[in-house]
């Protein structure tokens, strides 16, 4: 399979997996940083067969791993990524275009040609391109998908470094380990951030909460008003709304902070 | 008839008895109160029983069980090797004693159904790394990936299950995941360093490579994000428990690997880069603080204004820094929980931490309000406040030296201290919301417990002097 696959780990397909990776920067789209993150695990596997000397049963499972993580993302991404507000404030088509393309001349420009660990100038550069759309990914949003992105295309040539330079199967598999529960924790965060959305729907409608939302908390804010005034308000919504006693409050209608399990 | 008891070592009774109390608690978790009071003392009798560990005595049977444990039998799986040292001592019994006075928080005001079976989780984990020996790689090489994941595991812990915005957790693994893989490579080049001793190029690479990942793995300014963030959105007492168990761990690590790799002082500008980055994280959080909007945030930029003086105590050449690092953080517990214990209340009946809404709780809340307040300040090093004598301490230690970089510290404590006086004016100010509700004679009474304990260390600091020592004892040898 890595024979067969053996273009991707040529200069030509390496550079074509570096513009994969910047592309899924460029598209901020959730599906095709998914397929980025695959191709370039592939790129990286194939790679790490066939010019770092790793065993292929290690790079199969690296593979396997990635796959695991995307599968764990993309649960979570097709339920929230299309009403997910963090994920469309990493700027417009064209700023992402021109972020990566700054990159790009500045790399060009200054001659960055590095060469470490005896990897050879072409997989160093590779390497340190998919770092450095690991740091763009990171620093173009605060959404957990795209963190999660971000972190995976820094966990890609780590694994094949670590692999490659110690070659310890147990170090292996913590890495792997570390890496799937990372996708698992962003994967949490996408869900539990989308929830304050879909209770702000149900707000709307309760007249306890007519002043909008605690941008810190995401909570409801409830107005300022005498005890008498919530007290008869409290009995004459109970019977008619059905959002009267939502999961975030008490029975006196103020939020509480209670948490619940994850 | 009298059978040789099954004897088996401590770290695997230590590890598996955490594990199974997380796994029990789990189960309980619908009875919140009952399940952090048993937890509480759970992990208090385990502090105590280590603490009175002699190592001249390794077997110790267990009263009423069939078995004994070997306190300094070692426990192998896939590679790794764990082991009860002096050094890890003190770390497992300040971990116990943090789970267990958090246990005893979280009973009053809730932290989450799943906070007590969690912690517990990764309490074993917190334990493995204190207890690891020997590992596919050498232990403070190996360690920042553990730590990275029981970050990452921490995230679960943090967002609690709240509907908020998932920026601390989410912030609170970066830094780790980044900095893991500089002490993997250092381990190659580390393993290039008998090959040819005469060559000291792949020991200045792996110095400072180590040196680099050390520092991200402090989490100072501008990296702190995760800090403010989850004392905002996170539940008080979760978020203080969280910060003092990494940074104990971070503490930890650091001391293995100066003492380990003893090269990495000598070959890396690790003192300098200290400095500077204990010096950046105290004037930020200082600065930062004074401005703040919101309770959380306050505490969380006050709490990094107080790590940054740590970090900058580290910096300190010699012997004189470790015995005041831990005594920084000694005192920096004891401040973290008291303002915790405050906020928790405080959070609990307000409803949030905005400025806005904690208009006149002090009247409603006098000894909640008042523990937060004194926990704030002692972070701040304010005279009459538990952390004033480290403070002081520790600017003198660094003054020594420049007396610049004090100064702009002392600046900045006054920032963060300018911060919590604008809400002293506010939680004491004419109340606003008659509804407000008032706090319950559980929540005074430990309100009362944690102002005694930091007024009895801002008077007597040297309550302090015994356990120090001993921890002092414990890590040199």
């Amino acid at each position: 399979m890595f024979d067969a696959l053996s273009a991707l780990s040529t200069p030509a397909g390496l550079t074509f997996t570096g513009v994969v990776a910047a592309m899924s920067i460029i598209l901020w789209d959730w599906r095709a940083s998914l397929a980025a993150l695959l191709v370039v695990q592939s790129a990286v596997a194939v790679l790490s067969v066939n010019l770092l000397a790793v065993p292929g049963q290690w790079a199969l499972i690296q593979i396997a791993v990635m796959v695991l993580a995307c599968a764990i993302l993309a649960l979570s991404a097709a339920q929230t990524m299309r009403h997910s507000s963090s994920a469309q404030q990493s700027g417009t088509y064209l700023l992402r275009l021109v972020a990566v393309a700054f990159f790009a001349g500045a790399w060009e420009l200054l001659e960055v040609r590095p060469d470490f660990l005896n990897f050879g100038p072409d997989v160093s550069s590779f390497f340190v391109w998919l770092a450095v759309c690991a740091a763009l990914t990171l620093g173009l949003g605060a959404n957990p998908f795209f963190t999660a992105v971000g972190l995976l295309f820094w966990f890609v040539p780590v694994q094949a470094t670590a692999a490659a330079l110690i070659g310890i199967p147990a170090l292996v598999a913590l890495i792997g380990i570390l890496q799937l529960l990372a996708a698992l924790a962003c994967s949490y965060l996408m869900l539990v951030e989308q929830a304050p959305q879909s209770l702000a729907h149900e707000t709307l409608t309760d007249i306890s909460f007519p002043e909008g939302r605690d941008l810190e908390t995401t909570r409801e804010r409830v107005p300022v008003t005498s005890l008498r005034e919530r007290l008869a308000r409290l009995r004459g919504s109970s019977a008619r709304s059905q959002y009267a006693r939502m999961p975030d409050m008490t029975a006196g209608g103020a939020p509480t902070t209670r948490t619940r399990t994850p | 008839m009298n059978a040789e008891p099954v004897v088996v070592s401590l770290p695997a009774l230590l590890v598996g008895g955490l594990i199974a109390a997380s796994a029990v608690t789990y189960l309980l978790r619908g009875w919140e109160r009952t399940t952090a009071l048993l937890g509480a003392v759970y992990a208090a009798a385990w502090a105590m029983w280590l603490w009175q560990t002699d190592f001249n005595a390794p077997v110790r049977r267990l009263v009423l069980a069939r078995f004994a444990v070997d306190m300094s039998a070692p426990f192998e799986r896939i590679g790794f090797s764990l082991r009860l040292e002096p050094g890890a001592l003190p770390i497992l019994v300040a971990s116990l004693w943090l789970a267990a006075a958090t246990f005893t928080l979280a009973a009053s005001v809730s932290q989450g159904r799943s906070f007590v079976p969690f912690m517990f989780a990764l309490l074993a984990g917190y334990a493995v790394v204190a207890l690891l020996t020997i590992g596919p790689l050498a232990p403070p090489l190996i360690t920042p990936l553990l730590l990275a994941g029981l970050s990452v595991a921490g995230a679960f812990i943090l967002q609690a299950g709240r509907l908020a915005n998932p920026a601390g957790p989410l912030r609170s693994f970066i830094p780790q995941i980044f900095a893991f893989p500089l002490f993997l490579v250092a381990s190659h080049f580390i393993e290039q360093m008998p090959l040819n001793p005469q060559d000291v190029s792949p020991a200045f690479v792996a110095a400072q490579l180590m040196a680099l990942g050390l520092i991200i793995m402090l989490v100072p300014v501008p990296l702190h994000g995760a800090q403010p963030a989850t004392a905002q959105t996170a539940p008080p007492i979760v978020a203080v428990t969280l910060n003092l168990f990494y940074q104990l761990a971070v503490l930890h690590l650091l001391f293995r690997t100066v003492t380990t790799f003893e090269f990495t002082t000598q070959l890396a500008p690790l003192g300098v880069w200290l400095t500077w980055a204990g010096l950046i994280t105290a004037v930020w959080g200082g600065f930062a603080a004074a401005g703040t909007s919101h309770a959380g945030r306050l505490l969380g930029y006050t709490a990094l204004h107080d790590w940054g003086l740590i970090i900058l105590v580290l910096a300190v050449p010699g012997t004189r820094s470790w015995p005041l690092v831990l005594f920084l953080f000694g005192l920096r517990g004891v401040s973290l929980l008291t303002a915790a214990v405050g906020m928790s209340v405080l959070e609990d009946r307000v409803g949030g931490l905005h400025m806005d809404r904690l208009q006149g709780a002090g009247s409603r809340m006098p000894w909640n309000s008042a523990a937060f307040l004194l926990g704030g300040l002692g972070l701040a090093g304010f005279p009459l406040s538990a952390g004033f004598t480290g403070h002081w301490a520790a600017l003198q230690i660094v003054a020594e030296t420049d007396w610049r970089p004090a100064a702009v510290v002392l600046l900045a404590s006054g920032g963060a201290i300018l911060g919590f006086v604008r809400l002293a004016r506010l939680l004491y100010g004419p109340l606003l919301d008659r509804a407000m509700l008032r706090e319950h004679a559980v929540n005074v009474a430990l309100a009362l417990v944690v102002l005694l304990l930091s007024a009895s260390l801002a008077i007597a600091p040297q309550i302090l002097d015994g356990p120090l020592s001993q921890a002092l004892l414990a890590f040199s040898s």
